[in-house]
């Protein structure tokens, strides 16, 4: 018999991204007042978050070339 | 996230035909403007988007309702080229509310959906609109019921914290997903998490789903089902993060082990005290900020946060790690609350026992009905608060169906 696999919690999903690091922190003057403003942070609005979808937003598709890959499925 | 192109390992369950869903233009236009010309050369009248509308509709037949509320009905189909491949119909009604469109919920559920596909996650497998103009979702149908009916079934099933971790295990998987996606469920509780007929847990129900708002942008603070509510939001804050959905979840988590639900407050001011009860009360000093918030009031004198030995005592059967995950899900500062990703590492997972394997977790026959109930509800509302339709779907007998 085959030894039994260890439970894995993330189901064997990996989605870190493979084009860029993200930083704990970015320096944007649009964000200054975010960071200070208080209803915001005691909200739990989290940096962090828009920091990853902002990133993965300018990152994603980066090596996506669609009329290459449609090209041939027209 | 309309630009991620996520492929997911063990989301085979589809049918294939599911290749067509929502794009299915891609195949066939070429971005050109769809237009169907008839010999002579003028157009038919009929464009091509409805044509391609009839051909999705047809695969599919609509079969008995499952159920019938304000915001859908739902109904049991099957594949027209396979008949024992079923699948839920979702129903999208035209509400009185909104007469100059869609409904919010259709559109939110349309468009996070389509966007998701994970084995943890209800899959949205067509969409077409029939003759009168409704939305209707073609849903994996979910035969085995939903968490609510396994916790409230005391007397006829048992499970064990083997088990819990099990279903826990699928339920964090999925709203970690949500967020690596950036979406918030916003009505995370038991009744929304459907069981497949492999023993799956898959969450549903998005009907208030959303993205992630960028700063200075406000969201509702109306929005999570109030037994499962933050405390920020039951104060009205306008920013929030994921750190929402945790605490829902660690409240599924305390439904789970006490078979009851843990803070079930009758109005927001009585869930927020039920809240400093049981976990303790919001203060400037473990929430910094917190009495800046549009709603914040806490009633005197406060009741100090609740320590570890507080939880052993109500939760001791999940364990040393199963508490301290679920008190870390239940921190009332959103900001030092544990994430979806972290709580994914913790290290009760790894602990003893072992989570039950899918295929041997407790299970209840007969859930088709029940499917119908949960997904025709309008998001956001508990069990009772709609009693009318209740009584009417409950009434539908679906026993004699596989």
């Amino acid at each position: 018999p085959v030894a039994e696999k260890p439970y894995e919690p993330f189901g064997g999903v990996d989605l870190a991204p493979s084009r860029y690091v993200l930083q704990e922190d970015y320096d944007s003057e649009w964000l200054a007042n975010a960071k200070k403003d208080q209803r915001h942070a005691a909200g739990g609005f989290s940096l962090h978050e828009y920091y990853a979808r902002t990133m993965f937003e300018a990152f994603s598709g980066l090596g996506v070339f669609i009329e290459d890959e449609m090209g041939s499925k027209a | 996230m309309a630009n991620s192109p996520l492929v997911v390992p063990g989301s085979a369950e589809k049918p294939t035909q599911d290749k067509s869903k929502l794009s299915a233009t891609a195949n066939s236009s070429k971005g050109a403007t769809p237009e169907v010309q008839t010999s002579n050369g003028t157009s038919s009248g009929r464009d091509l988007a409805e044509q391609m509308n009839e051909e999705e509709k047809s695969k599919y037949v609509k079969g008995k309702k499952l159920g019938e509320g304000t915001y859908a009905n739902v109904y049991l189909g099957h594949l027209r080229d396979d008949p024992s491949k079923f699948v839920a119909i979702k129903k999208i009604k035209i509400q009185k509310e909104y007469t100059e469109g869609m409904a919010p919920d259709a559109i939110r559920e349309l468009k996070h959906l389509q966007e998701l596909s994970h084995p943890n996650i209800i899959s949205l497998l067509s969409v077409f609109s029939s003759k009168d103009q409704n939305l209707n979702l073609v849903l994996e149908f979910l035969p085995l019921g939903d968490l609510e009916m396994l916790i409230k079934d005391v007397s006829g099933i048992r499970y064990g914290v083997a088990d819990i971790k099990a279903w826990m295990g699928m339920l964090s998987r999925a709203i970690w997903f949500c967020h690596a996606n950036f979406v918030l469920h916003r009505d995370i509780k038991p009744n929304n998490l459907l069981i497949s007929s492999t023993g799956e847990v898959k969450l549903a129900d998005f009907g208030l789903a959303r993205s992630f708002s960028d700063p200075y942008r406000q969201m509702t603070s109306n929005v999570i089902t109030r037994w499962y509510r933050p405390p920020e939001l039951l104060f009205g804050t306008k920013h929030y993060s994921g750190a929402v959905d945790i605490w829902s979840v660690g409240l599924v988590f305390a439904e789970l082990i006490l078979r009851t639900p843990y803070i079930a407050g009758d109005s927001e001011v009585h869930q927020i005290n039920l809240i400093c009860q049981a976990i303790g009360t919001p203060t400037e000093e473990n929430w910094p900020g917190v009495s800046q918030l549009p709603e914040y009031t806490v009633s005197d004198p406060p009741v100090p946060v609740r320590q570890k030995d507080h939880y052993l005592a109500t939760f001791g059967t999940a364990g040393h790690e199963g508490v301290d995950l679920l008190m870390k899900m239940l921190i009332l500062d959103p900001r030092k609350r544990i994430t979806a990703e972290e709580a994914l590492r913790h290290g009760w997972w790894a602990a003893e026992p072992k989570p039950t394997k899918t295929k041997d977790l407790p299970r209840k026959a007969g859930g088709g009905d029940k499917m119908g109930e949960d997904l025709k509800r309008r998001p956001g509302v508990l069990d009772g608060e709609e009693g009318r339709e209740k009584k009417v779907a409950r009434k539908l007998d679906f026993s004699g169906m596989k």
